[in-house]
This record gives structure tokens, C-alpha cells and sequence, in this order.
């Protein structure tokens, strides 16, 4: 999964909140608390818990990622959030920060 | 233990229920776009419009829709701005977001040449009070 600098910064520039959390991305996309696929198909997003300080702390770190046909993903935009769902999205996985995975 | 479905049923109504929240805490808006000035802002390349009151901040963003979403102070719950994804696509097929976004456009006074195309064209009342109305069924309506 890629991110350009400029996409980067341009995010930045939208949703200030996200300056100091570039670093955290990758954990946010390997090890997600709950991922959802969107209507569309290639479209997904990837939340996690416990990364957020101050007024974010309880908030998801957000990555939605859309994949080409070949499989290579690239950050469509990262924000905190308050909810898990995407309406009219497909729950793909949901693991509870202290009880683990839902079957 | 839940299973997905049932997680996924309960993540859903703690949703409608945030936004609900979001709602009651927005009954002012119209006192709030006096305030703050309102921008508006499309990225042509992702095809991306902002509505931004003030300067970006701090906020949660929550989904309104698959493609829209809506950026709130994360305690108090104060409108900070509206995004709308796939943009041009949303404009076409929902009429009451074009009517909203061309009076967020007159009010903003942007240039529409800086717009989507589907935001040129009627001629809409462009006032505080009317857009704050049409904001709070846009986002009541989701």
C-alpha cells in the first residue's frame, strides 16, 4: 500500500489532526481492530484503537485503501473516527481490543 | 461471543445513533455559518469537494453515506465541515445535495470554474439561514 508524499501532505492540509500519525499507518494496516470492504469492491477500510492522544485517544486511526486490479493499494485518505461502519459496507473483520475476534 | 453479522447490527444502530447526536448538537448552524467563514473546495484529481467552516481543525469524521462524510468537533460536536468522495458521480444522482452545495457556492462566493460542473447553472437563495437549513436536511436525510 502506497502513499505519496504529496497525497500525504494534501491530506495534512484537510485533516490536520493526522500530522503526527504518519508513522502509525503501517500498524493501523497490518494488525486493524475492524476492517469493512465498501460498496466498491476494491474499496477498503482499515480502523484501529490506542493510537490517538489527547482528545483523540478514543477515536479509530482510519485508512481507507483503494486496490487496482493488480492488487496494489494506495491511501485514498486517513482520519480519526468516532463510529465502525460504512454504510451499505461489508464488515469483514472486528477483533474487541481486549476479547479478541468475532467469528 | 457476537458473530460478525451481529457486531456488524450493533456498529451500525451505535452509528445512527452518533449521528443523531450530531444532529441535536448542530441546531445552531445558522448562528455557527454567521461566525465562521464557509469555504468550499474540490479536489478535480480525486474528485473530492470540501465544505469547511473556519480553518481545518481537529475533528472526528464520520460516514453520512458510503460517500459522504461529516467532520465534528470530537467533544462538542460542532459542525467543522462536510466531505463528499466521488463528487461529480454524487452531485448528478442526488438533487437535493446539488441544490445545497450551489447555495453553499453562492454564499462562498467561489468561483465556479473552481467547482464541479453540476454546481454551475440554478439559481438558488444563497443566504446564512437558507444554507444552514439546507445543511441540517442534508445531513438529517443521510
Amino acid at each position: 500500500v502506497r502513499i505519496t508524499e504529496q497525497n500525504w501532505l494534501d491530506h495534512v492540509e484537510k485533516h490536520p489532526e493526522i500530522e503526527s500519525y504518519h508513522g502509525d499507518i503501517p500498524t493501523v494496516l497490518q494488525d486493524p481492530h475492524v476492517v469493512y470492504r465498501a460498496t466498491e469492491d476494491e474499496v477498503h477500510h482499515f480502523y484501529r484503537l490506542g493510537i490517538g492522544k489527547g482528545r483523540l485517544r478514543n477515536l479509530y486511526l482510519r485508512v481507507i485503501v483503494t486496490y487496482s486490479e493488480s492488487g496494489e493499494g494506495w491511501i485514498k485518505t486517513v482520519f480519526f473516527t468516532t463510529q465502525a461502519n460504512v454504510p451499505g459496507g461489508r464488515l469483514l473483520r472486528f477483533r474487541h481490543p481486549t476479547q479478541g475476534d468475532a467469528p | 461471543m457476537m458473530d460478525l453479522d451481529q457486531v456488524a447490527e450493533q456498529l451500525r444502530a451505535e452509528h445512527r445513533a452518533f449521528i443523531e447526536r450530531i444532529v441535536a448538537a448542530n441546531q445552531n448552524l445558522a448562528d455557527l455559518l454567521s461566525r465562521e467563514p464557509l469555504t468550499l473546495e474540490w479536489d478535480a484529481e480525486g474528485d473530492i469537494l470540501y465544505l469547511t467552516l473556519g480553518k481545518p481543525r481537529e475533528s472526528t469524521t464520520e460516514n453520512l453515506t458510503d460517500c459522504a462524510y461529516i467532520r465534528v468537533d470530537p467533544e462538542t460536536l460542532e459542525l467543522h465541515g462536510l466531505e463528499f468522495h466521488y463528487a461529480t458521480e454524487q452531485l448528478e444522482e442526488f438533487p437535493h445535495l446539488r441544490k445545497s452545495l450551489q447555495a453553499a457556492a453562492r454564499l462562498t462566493k467561489t468561483p465556479l470554474d473552481r467547482l464541479p460542473p453540476a454546481l454551475a447553472g440554478e439559481d438558488v437563495p444563497a443566504d446564512a439561514a437558507t444554507v444552514a437549513q439546507s445543511l441540517r436536511e442534508l445531513v438529517s436525510a443521510r
